[in-house]
């Protein structure tokens, strides 16, 4: 016997204002049950009349028996201004099954209404708080219940000019939208009462995080900072994760331009961060392999102090902030006199520093100044502290002439 | 309220004055709001016009004795405080900051005179400024927000039309009292009403 048609069944259409999205869910019958088919469903959308289609396409998936399916649409009208009519109908697109195929009958309209949730208030306009992306086109629509109503709308204070939709309702198609302030761009509609209008929410396009690197400063913690770029000009901020692909670990970063990860016992030396900025529009991600051996930027050594200055010489101490297991620091200590660089030693130290200075020139006052590096693998030098001191009078040469 | 107090009753009258001066100019407040909001197109701005009970008015604040009066305006300006902290999210942050210093600083002075008036055997002191009944006004009640942004910053603007509008009301009473002082007479209504 001829197989039955399959024909999609059971369509039904739920409404997301806030998204401007038609959700269609249906099944397909009189498919056997062992049967997963390749079809192509047909869809059509209409507004206003169910003869006023708007938009047509195709949507292909595989089908077993009683799968419920799943499709959105978005409208780029808002949802409340228009009433929207939806069918569809379907083809098995499964190379197994011998041509010809034929199309089955278009499932009855089913129709969206958003209007039915409004009140009888003369003016509506929508959408209502959307959030836009800088450069994008936006759809805003009124609802007019007053014909004889004259409306004027405006963006800002700019004048605006639409196309009517149906005898109530007029559309204005906003291109290229800018970003004003942080409060959002106001566009309103005035007939005879108050002005009704909408807030958009328009948001700068996320930019990618440029300058991403790490280091670390004790090896026990990392820190990884970018440059954000341009705040995207809404009160919610985009959000930054570093996700490590090595230990399949991430973080959520509390700040907008840098961002903390501990480094374990047992962890790795080697990382491949990616770090991914993140807002309603968009995702943004960049990624580094990272060493953490050859990132290491000591924290600045202290208490850089002269010890048994004489008139010539003099000891200077310092500390140092242990790295690892008190893993060895090249401190570069200088020697100045009159601002200028007179002398630098380079002393590998791992907890305190001690270098004596010689061929000093009595009473003269100079000023020592050390800075550290991570010895294994030379990155950054720590900041530079600096120490004022005195050297010694001379002793005199000769007896004092006592007659 | 904290503080000493001055003895002076026209020396505390006249920083009334100058107060509520000051806190009735819409550019400490009012103005700074809708050039955050960008509400300054003239339609907008044209329908930010205050809303009848969100403040007490002009009538009922002739027609309270001068303690009620000074209840009435600490009691308004109590949930106008409230409210704006409520709106930190909506108001320019500075002006907000400076609203709130002016309103503290009038409680002070609300508290000294209305100390100095229970302290005084002046008879005028329980008189309404504006003869006949006055009810002591229900405190005003904190407006409902709207959810919908562009409804609420109009709400809002309102609102804030509403503060300067009634800080200058309460000028132009705080100006009676010092008019009926100098002159001893019975204050007569048709005068507050030419000042309105």
């Amino acid at each position: 016997s001829e197989p039955l048609p399959l024909t999609p069944e059971s369509l039904s259409v739920s409404i997301n204002s806030a998204k401007q999205c038609l959700h269609l869910q249906w099944t397909v019958h009189n498919l056997d049950y062992h049967q997963e088919l390749k079809m192509v469903f047909e869809i059509q959308i209409s507004r206003f009349k169910a003869s006023d289609v708007i938009w047509t396409g195709n949507y292909s998936t595989t089908v077993t028996q009683n799968q419920v399916l799943h499709w959105s649409w978005e409208s780029e009208l808002p949802l409340e201004c228009a009433i929207h009519f939806v069918r569809m109908r379907t083809m098995v697109d499964d190379a197994r099954i011998p041509v010809p195929r034929f199309w089955s009958n278009w499932s009855s309209w089913k129709k969206a209404d958003a209007q039915n949730s409004l009140g009888d208030h003369p003016l509506y306009v929508f959408p209502k708080d959307k959030l836009v992306e800088e450069g994008s086109d936006v759809t805003i629509c009124y609802i007019s219940r007053n014909h004889q109503d004259n409306i004027s709308c405006y963006l800002e204070d700019v004048l605006t000019f639409g196309k009517q939709l149906d005898q109530s309702v007029w559309a204005f198609e906003l291109k290229n939208i800018s970003f004003l302030r942080k409060t959002g761009t106001n566009f309103y509609c005035q007939g005879q009462g108050v002005p009704e209008g909408v807030v958009l929410f328009v948001s700068k396009v996320l930019e990618e995080p440029k300058n991403f690197s790490c280091e670390t400063r004790d090896l026990k913690t990392l820190t990884c900072t970018w440059d954000p770029g341009d705040d995207t000009g809404l009160i919610q901020l985009p959000s930054y994760t570093l996700f490590e692909s090595f230990s399949r670990k991430k973080t959520l970063c509390k700040h907008r331009n840098r961002c903390d990860w501990q480094v374990t016992q047992d962890s790795q030396e080697m990382y491949n961060f990616t770090l991914v900025a993140e807002n309603y529009f968009r995702k943004r991600s960049v990624s580094i392999l990272f060493n953490l051996i050859h990132g290491v930027h000591p924290v600045a050594p202290y208490n850089l102090f002269p010890k048994n200055v004489s008139a010539t010489n003099a000891t200077m101490t310092w500390k140092v902030h242990s790295i690892g297991n008190n893993s060895a620091l090249l401190c570069q200590l200088q020697l100045l006199g009159e601002g200028k660089v007179i002398q630098q030693h380079n002393i590998s130290i791992r907890v305190n520093g001690e270098y004596l200075l010689s061929e000093l020139e009595p009473d003269t006052e100079y000023m020592a100044r050390v800075r550290c590096a991570y010895a294994d693998h030379f990155w950054k030098w720590s900041e530079l502290i600096s120490q004022n001191f005195t050297t010694a009078e001379a002793a005199p040469s000769e007896a004092p002439d006592v007659w | 309220a904290t503080g000493k107090c001055s003895g002076k009753y026209h020396e505390l009258l006249l920083q009334l004055q100058r107060q509520a001066d000051l806190m009735q100019n819409p550019s400490t407040l009012l103005d700074p709001y809708i050039h955050l909001q960008g509400l300054h197109s003239p339609i907008l701005k044209g329908s930010c016009m205050e809303r009848l009970g969100d403040f007490p008015s002009e009538d009922v604040l002739w027609r309270l004795s001068r303690q009620d009066f000074l209840w009435t305006l600490n009691t308004t300006l109590g949930l106008f405080l409230r409210m704006l902290s409520a709106l930190q999210q909506d108001l320019p942050k500075a002006a907000q900051q400076q609203a709130e210093m002016n309103i503290r600083g009038l409680g002070n002075n609300i508290h000294c005179m209305a100390q100095l008036l229970r302290g005084s055997s002046d008879p005028e002191a329980a008189e309404p400024t504006r003869p006949g009944p006055g009810p002591t006004p229900p405190p005003p009640s904190l407006p409902m927000l709207p959810l919908d942004t562009f409804k609420r910053k109009l709400r809002i603007c309102e609102f804030l039309q509403g503060y300067h509008r009634f800080m200058r009301r309460a000028g132009q009473v705080l100006r009676g009292w010092g008019e009926r002082q100098g002159r001893n007479r019975r204050h007569s209504p048709l005068r507050g009403l030419q000042r309105a």
